[in-house]
């Protein structure tokens, strides 16, 4: 590989790509021009001639969709792909970007969009509601982590090119399924916790009165969100069902057992 | 819907990415993701991303069009819960026209290319696409537009009538 | 109370900041949690800010947009919500009762900024048929704009009506509505939460929901204890699946990772 492309030229990619990438976002190329707008300085270095430059942005101005976090690692293999084969290297960077911005994606909404927040914010939530602000801390540190890793992911991508797919092979699959599990462990522990329904119904027979809640927590602890969570989760996995209209279906039970002050 | 084991039909240009992961395979119970495409199969960074993203657990099916068909019609996957995904409708047609059974096809992702027509938010066909979904519409096959699992059941034919009708 | 201008322009500003963020670096700005926490700095009442934004936040853990999908916008309801309720001085019921709404509605606005933005991608388009590089870099910059309007404006707009808005919603809501929406606060996390075990693995590792559950419910051990034993348990999972890896060569997909060549 020649020396054309220097580090800071990734730097600049990378750095656009981080603050400035999905600016331009819409439905019909996604984060396209994004992706062009970031491969520039390359493109400049790498293409002084006008009509290589206008083949260069028609690839980059394509389609392109996928985890913004992992886009580094395509940007990686991509800078190093048409530093050494230059302009003719374009149809293959073409089929590159085409062909990894689906999977990264899947691994990149998967791990960190679904998974990493749910515990980062299910911890922060929690404890916002005791009125700690602490889980902003903790997003901020795992922010700072990301970023960091992005640099990593620019950086590897440049320097092992495609071969970085086969080398995250197993490993991708094995944390997903860790992470997974912490997951739920953590979710598990968020329907005793924020799940807040009280039955403040009092049964009195002449000298005995007799909270029901009280006797809901004999049989198990948080029962009533357990219910719930079941019986949201059951509704979602029918047919009409959506997650807006779960909501109103719950605001309007609320409403009504709030009303009747069975729930309060 | 047939019981040859595939429970759900999904077009997407981007083939398995996000959207399949973390919403359909879990809506749906999948047990096994079945690209049929013949260019992926051909290629081997392709490939490798893909097994890189199916969710662990599921099983992986990465064939071409030609092996989809023998083996579904073979009764291989029969009392699985396949999620088979396509790249374009004119694959569509060619299984059905091997004799594959498609209940339903749910178009999610295609994307804008030169020659294309927008559909709707993220679907642009071609003209032969076209073509192809009027083609599997009138063998009966229930066409939807359906993003995510959370979306409206949006019939695709109604948004192909809307387009033409302009 | 009336609400102020800096507090108007702090908040309005926070939400242009904030989609930017999201959408790029995402250090965490646009969650609900973060938002519902600066609207509870800047209004004077963040335990309230807090409790907005976490309710908020429950409703959406793990969903986002992926490959362009859409979702409630519960960052721009937790500013409004908690301003408005700090202005109604009021309590959290009232800015949930009013940010749920006011959330789900602006998933409109997400759609029509990227539409709009189209308008950049044409133009762009022809820039690089001319070649003229320039030009698309300003105006690719351009769409930071879209974005940051498709927030800020709605924000701004409550906020500036934020006396009249919450009279008016004072005198009509009826004391039963309030008291109902005090139990939807405590139960729409439910929703967050079942939303999210359809999108996890839930089947296969309920094993871990469960005991995630009797830590807490029955031992009553706090959050970030059972994180710790749920990192435990991801740690004996990804050991296990180490040496399935070792012993077979190959991915861990229980089900085969059969090619059907």
């Amino acid at each position: 590989m020649s020396d054309k492309i220097t580090a800071k030229d990734l730097r600049k990619v990378r750095y656009r790509w981080l603050f400035f990438g999905e600016a331009s976002w819409n439905y019909e190329k996604m984060q396209g021009l994004g992706y062009c707008y970031s491969m520039i300085p390359v493109l400049k270095k790498l293409y002084p001639d006008k009509e290589d430059m206008k083949v260069a942005l028609k690839t980059h101005t394509q389609f392109y969709n996928c985890h913004q976090e992992f886009t580094e690692i395509i940007l990686g293999v991509d800078v190093a792909m048409e530093e050494k084969n230059g302009i003719k290297s374009m149809e293959a960077v073409s089929a590159v970007k085409t062909g990894l911005m689906g999977p990264l994606a899947g691994i990149g909404d998967t791990l960190f969009g679904v998974i990493a927040n749910t515990i980062i914010f299910s911890i922060g939530s929690y404890m916002a509601l005791q009125g700690n602000p602490l889980g902003i801390l903790i997003n901020l540190i795992w922010a700072a982590f990301r970023i960091v890793l992005r640099g990593w992911f620019i950086k590897a991508g440049y320097r092992e090119g495609t071969k970085i797919v086969t080398s995250m092979g197993v490993a991708i699959n094995r944390i997903t399924e860790a992470a997974s599990v912490l997951g739920l462990t953590v979710v598990g522990a968020l329907i005793p916790t924020v799940v807040r329904a009280n039955i403040p119904l009092v049964f009195e027979s002449g000298e005995v009165t007799m909270e029901l809640q009280g006797v809901i927590d004999q049989v198990m602890p948080a029962l009533i969100p357990v219910l719930l969570v079941a019986l949201v989760y059951w509704l979602l996995g029918r047919k009409k069902m959506s997650s807006s209209k779960a909501i109103l279906i719950v605001i309007a039970i609320s409403l009504v057992l709030g009303g009747f002050g069975i729930l309060g | 819907m047939s019981n040859n084991g595939i429970i759900h039909v999904r077009i997407d240009d981007r083939l398995i990415h996000g959207q399949v992961v973390v919403f359909w395979c879990n809506a749906l119970n999948a047990t096994r993701i079945m690209v049929a495409n013949d260019e992926v199969i051909a290629n081997e960074l392709q490939k490798s991303a893909l097994r890189l993203v199916v969710p662990p657990g599921l099983s992986s099916s990465l064939i071409s069009v030609n092996q989809a068909i023998t083996n579904i019609l073979a009764g291989k996957y029969v009392g699985q819960k396949v999620i088979l995904i396509l790249k374009s409708p004119l694959d569509a047609v060619r299984m059905l026209s091997g004799g594959v059974e498609l209940g339903m096809i749910n178009t999610g992702n295609l994307s804008a290319r030169e020659g294309t027509v927008n559909l709707k938010k993220n679907i642009n066909v071609t003209a032969a696409e076209l073509d192809a979904f009027k083609h599997l519409h009138a063998a009966g096959i229930k066409l939807t537009a359906k993003l995510v699992p959370d979306n409206a059941e949006d019939d695709l034919m109604d948004y192909i009538n809307k387009m033409e009708t302009k | 109370m009336q609400i102020a201008l800096w507090q108007i322009v702090a908040l309005t500003l926070y939400a242009f900041l904030a989609i930017n963020d999201i959408i790029h670096a995402d250090v965490g700005l646009n969650r609900p949690l973060f938002a519902g926490f600066f609207a509870g700095l800047v209004m004077g009442d963040i335990g309230l800010g807090l409790a907005i934004g976490a309710t908020l936040q429950l409703m959406v853990l793990g969903v986002g947009t992926y490959g362009g999908a859409s979702m409630p916008d519960f960052m721009s309801a937790a500013l409004i919500g908690t301003a408005l309720s700090v202005i109604a001085n009021e309590g959290m019921e009232f800015g949930i009762g009013l940010a749920v709404p006011v959330g789900m509605l602006l998933i409109q606005l997400d759609v029509f900024a990227r539409f709009i933005n189209t308008f950049i991608q044409h133009r762009a388009d022809t820039y690089a048929k001319r070649c003229e590089i320039k030009k698309i870099e300003r105006i690719h910059l351009l769409g930071l704009l879209t974005w940051g309007l498709s927030r800020a404006l709605p924000v701004a707009i409550c906020l500036i009506f934020g006396n009249e808005i919450t009279q008016t919603l004072i005198n009509i809501m009826p004391e039963w509505l309030m008291s109902g929406l005090k139990v939807a606060g405590g139960l729409l996390p439910a929703v967050g939460i079942a939303i999210l075990l359809r999108y996890l693995p839930t089947k296969k590792y309920i094993a871990y929901m469960l005991l995630g559950f009797l830590l807490a419910a029955y031992l009553e051990i706090p959050m970030l204890g059972v994180a710790i034993a749920g990192v435990a348990f991801a740690v004996l999972v990804f050991e296990r699946s180490g040496k399935q890896a070792a012993a077979s060569g190959s991915l861990v997909n229980e089900g085969g990772m059969d090619e059907d060549e």
